[in-house]
């Protein structure tokens, strides 16, 4: 769960807008042509926090279908950092 | 002044004094060595002297321009920008003529001096000596960076002034992060262009943010080493080399976001779980907690500690690792965390789930989550009893009752009740009402549950048909079938083209002709019939057509000779057709086994209705011609021959399971079904009466089985041995289930289920639980949870001992000659035999099966007595179908 709410950004109790509003700023920066596995982890995180019913089970029974220590990586690899958009202006400022 | 500053004095005043006597050449020659090796404060200290004594010298003059430019670089790096500032004004006094200017000098100087300043320099430089590429190539870059574009004082055809309009558009762009735009702008640049490592630059960039790490690193090795980013393009060198342990990433900040370090310390957590160490696990938690998630660690470690206990699950028992897990987090979260573990892994899933429950406000403060959150919980414990009913004290059932929305007494109301709560909890969720509607309805009581609860079902998905066809089946399991069309007629409302909707109304049809043959209303029947033929359904398209072949048999009959001359609406029957000629042109084209089961409903409702008898005997030639071709069929449709018709049809076909009728034209049919399919079949077409066939069809198989098949047919031998009272060691039971391996005893587990219907007393609760161990069922020393509770045989006890109580004070009452006593007392009677319906579980149970259960369980005398006590008053006609079968073998209606 907390892995969703993080994949998201969003804090763990946005509202339904909220994660909504957060998944398409997301998927118009990720899209499926141009980040395809980024895509992928969003699409899923949200499709888990998209309702109240849906965010209620994965709560619940989310973390008993981690079968091993792949739902550690898994976290690991959502908190991978992120490529961040930085400006030609930040570049130069690091570079000279 | 201590002697160690004394004699550095010394040392420099003698130095001083060795200056003075250099001559200018001299001071000129020390002065280049202390600028190769990168001294300039030397080199200036002895050009200063050496201007003393030479103040035209240019050629000192130049020098000390070099090394003041070189200082000044040097203070810079070190970050002194003041002090750099202050030596890059002196170094501009002694800037040499531009005509003399050498071009690395001048390089040197427009590295440092105001872009503007620089462009117009390097015009009077190109006006007095040649182009230079490298002042070009820097000043190009300097424009880049410093987004500058005013180049009217360099003549228009240089190559810096191409590519200006282009790159003016690109470096906005790049400054406000739009890489990918720049690069779009950028692609009209040329590779020769001086501003072509930018448009490679950002190439690179582009990649970088796709994840292309290997096409970012060929456009990389584009850029030369003077670029004035080259910094940053290292860094994204060393991040992809990185990856292959080439080096160490060198990161810029700006070009990332997150942590770091999260995957080092799940390495370390995994390591602490591997290895046992609490200590090492305990602080890996704390830390990524904190990194992770710094808004609310103590959220974020539940978190992690919640897929860390999944993953000891394994070492529940085995060590108390897990508790002190649970022990890391404040309190009342572990015991949060601790009910929900034990939730998901009940050993007992009433108390765990009430528990969990309980706390449910600590996981889900908004009441709205939290009310979801009760109403899954629910829903999951009422799974998990379809897995085996655990032991439960009645005092503990009291105590969770409320939380888990039990009213009733009888355990077996219990998982409709909880899935009926956990509906009302959570009304939106549909998985709550299929799943009510696939139980098992033991009673009157629980049909009402379920039809109170389909119809809210109607009002809350208002557009949905689902909740129509679920009553629509619930009201022709009670033969209510105004009702049930009533209903479908909504359904058909909702939505008309709905396949689901289209069966069911075709079966509705059916049944109405059903009823129609047996008020012998042709006319009506027959267009029933066509209407359901209208709808074109596949589906129930086999039975149409048996209907539509003893539509034409009964009209043809001589006895109602008169009724197609009668009838306008039956002249389409006025050609008379033999049977072989019906059959011909009814069902000829379709398989095998689609035209054997026709026959046999066909067959079967001629006898019902004891008509057409010389057709019954064509019939039964026919059927035994048919299946001397069986063995044509394949395995798949020989399955699908034998299994039982679909449950929405059983108004127009109580005997729904056909096997006993096709075994007695092929014994033997059995045998043409694979091993891959026999087991499923066996779990659905299981009779009392075909148990003997199937156990020596099984046997049959065991010699050339694999060997999880024969531990599985080994178990269905034994199961069927112990049913039909064969045998009684439940060691069997164990000595096979030892044997086999996780999947195989799940399928053990899901066939014990099975039998378990047929079971009885310490048989069927041990087959329900899936455990043979005689102890735990009759063991005096059993836990004193389970000796609250009353086991079926106690139960039956009861049962007989009420009914003998109710007997006796009917016979009182009737001594007394206390008739208003006398019919509440059959009332209680005829509501205890109701009970006993649902105890067995027989509510909509065929004829046959009703037969069969009678059979066995008539073992108390009192069911006969009650029978013609209900009989001598005339209150038989108060029984269901069902009880009246029970009591009387034989059915009320007369189907």
């Amino acid at each position: 769960m907390l892995l969703y709410y993080l994949i998201l950004d969003v804090p763990v109790n946005a509202s339904d807008d909220v994660i909504r509003e957060k998944y398409l700023e997301l998927v118009k920066k990720f899209t499926p042509e141009k980040n395809p596995e980024q895509f992928k982890k969003i699409s899923e995180a949200y499709n888990a926090l998209k309702d109240k019913q849906t965010r209620v089970h994965k709560q619940i029974f989310g973390y008993s279908e981690i079968k091993n220590e792949q739902g550690l990586y898994d976290l690991a690899e959502a908190l991978r950092p992120a490529r961040r958009r930085a400006t030609l202006k930040e570049l130069i400022h690091e570079a000279t | 002044m201590s002697k160690k500053s004394k004699k550095l004095k010394q040392i420099q005043k003698e130095a001083q004094r060795e200056l003075q006597s250099l001559n200018s050449d001299q001071i000129i020659q020390k002065a280049k060595e202390f600028l190769n090796s990168d001294k300039p404060r030397f080199a200036i200290d002895i050009l200063k002297t050496g201007l003393k004594k030479d103040p035209k010298s240019q050629e000192i003059q130049a020098l000390l321009f070099q090394a003041y430019i070189l200082r000044e670089k040097q203070l810079r790096d070190k970050k002194m920008y003041v002090e750099a500032e202050v030596i890059k004004k002196q170094a501009m006094n002694f800037l040499p003529p531009i005509q003399q200017i050498t071009e690395t000098d001048l390089v040197s100087y427009l590295k440092i001096c105001p872009l503007s300043e620089a462009i117009k320099l390097y015009a009077q430089f190109i006006s007095t000596q040649k182009t230079s590429q490298r002042i070009d190539q820097l000043i190009a870059n300097r424009m880049v960076i410093e987004n500058q574009w005013d180049t009217n004082a360099l003549p228009p055809n240089l190559p810096i002034c191409k590519d200006i309009p282009t790159m003016q558009q690109a470096v906005p762009l790049m400054n406000d992060g739009k890489w990918e735009e720049a690069l779009d702008v950028m692609q009209t640049i040329p590779r020769q262009s001086l501003y072509a490592p930018f448009r490679l630059f950002c190439r690179a960039m582009v990649l970088f943010y796709r994840e292309d790490d290997q096409n970012m690193l060929r456009t990389l090795a584009g850029i030369s080493d003077d670029f004035p980013l080259i910094k940053v393009v290292n860094s994204l060198r060393s991040e992809v080399e990185s990856n292959t342990g080439k080096c160490k990433p060198n990161r810029i900040p700006c070009l990332w976001k997150g942590v770091f370090d999260v995957k080092d310390c799940i390495q370390e957590m995994i390591d602490g779980i591997d290895k046992e160490n609490l200590n090492k696990l305990v602080f890996s938690i704390k830390k990524l907690a904190n990194m992770i998630y710094p808004q609310d660690p103590v959220f974020a470690a539940f978190s992690i500690v919640e897929i860390v206990c999944h993953l000891l699950k394994d070492k529940w028992y085995s060590t108390d690792m897990l508790t002190n897990v649970l022990e890391t987090l404040p309190y009342p979260i572990k015991d949060v965390l601790s009910a929900k573990l034990r939730f998901i892994y009940p050993s007992n899933s009433y108390i765990d789930t009430a528990r969990y429950i309980s706390f449910l406000e600590y996981e889900f403060p908004d009441p709205e989550l939290r009310r979801i959150a009760h109403s899954k919980a629910l829903i999951f414990l009422a799974d998990s009893i379809k897995q085996g009913v655990p032991i439960i004290s009645i005092r503990d059932l009291e105590q969770y009752r409320h939380v888990l929305g039990i009213k009733s007494v009888s355990f077996n109301m219990h998982q409709i009740e909880i899935v009926s709560e956990s509906i009302r909890l959570n009304p939106s969720d549909r998985k709550g009402y299929e799943l009510l509607v696939s139980l098992y309805r033991p009673s009157k009581e629980a049909q009402k549950k379920v039809e109170q609860v389909l119809l809210s079902m109607m009002d809350i998905f208002p557009e949905d048909p689902y909740p129509c066809l679920e009553l629509a089946s619930l009201y022709y399991e009670s033969n209510a079938f105004r009702k049930a069309e009533t209903i479908l007629e909504t359904a058909m409302r909702r939505a008309p083209y709905d396949q689901r909707v289209i069966d069911k109304h075709a079966a509705s049809l059916l049944i109405s002709a059903e009823k129609n043959i047996k008020r012998e209303k042709y006319h009506l029947v027959y267009k029933d019939i066509e209407r359901a033929k209208s709808l074109d359904t596949q589906k129930i398209k086999p039975f149409i057509l048996e209907k539509w072949m003893l539509l034409l048999l009964l009209i043809q009959n001589p006895q109602h000779s008169n009724l197609i001359n009668t009838n306008n609406q039956l002249q389409v029957f006025s050609i008379k057709k033999d049977l072989k000629t019906i059959l011909a042109e009814t069902i000829d084209n379709l398989p095998l086994c689609e035209q054997i089961r026709i026959i046999i409903l066909l067959l079967s409702d001629l006898q019902k209705l004891k008509q057409n008898e010389s057709d019954q005997k064509q019939l039964n030639q026919i059927l035994k011609d048919k299946f001397k071709n069986i063995h044509q069929a394949t395995s798949e449709d020989i399955a699908r021959l034998l299994a039982p018709i679909e449950r929405n049809l059983q108004p127009i076909y109580p005997y729904r399971n056909l096997v006993p009728r096709i075994l007695t034209y092929k014994n033997d049919i059995l045998s043409l079904v694979s091993d891959l399919d026999i087991l499923l079949l066996i779990d659905i077409i299981y009779l009392p009466e075909i148990a003997q066939t199937i156990k020596q069809d099984i046997k049959r198989r065991l010699n050339s089985a694999s060997q999880k098949n024969k531990l599985l047919f080994e178990f269905y031998i034994t199961a069927i041995d112990h049913i039909t009272g064969q045998v009684s060691d439940f060691d069997q039971f164990i000595n096979i289930i030892q044997k086999a391996d996780k999947p195989t005893i799940e399928e053990m587990r899901k066939a014990s289920r099975n039998f378990s219907c047929y079971a009885t007393g310490l048989l069927k609760n041990m087959m329900l639980e899936f455990n043979f161990d005689k102890t735990l069922f009759i063991d005096d020393d059993m836990n004193d949870e389970y000796d609250d509770d009353m086991d079926d045989d106690d139960y039956e006890d009861e049962v007989d001992k009420e009914a003998k109580e109710l007997l006796a004070k009917l016979l009182i009452s009737e001594v007394n000659k206390d008739n208003y006593s006398s019919k509440k007392i059959l009332q209680q009677l005829i509501n205890k035999i109701e009970e006993d319906i649902d105890r067995f579980q027989l509510r909509g149970a065929s004829l046959l099966d009703i037969q069969n259960r009678r059979n066995l369980l008539q073992k108390s005398e009192h069911y006969d007595i009650i029978a013609a006590v209900l009989e001598e008053k005339g209150e038989k006609k108060q029984l269901s179908r069902e009880a009246y079968i029970f009591l009387y073998g034989k059915n009320k209606y007369n189907y």
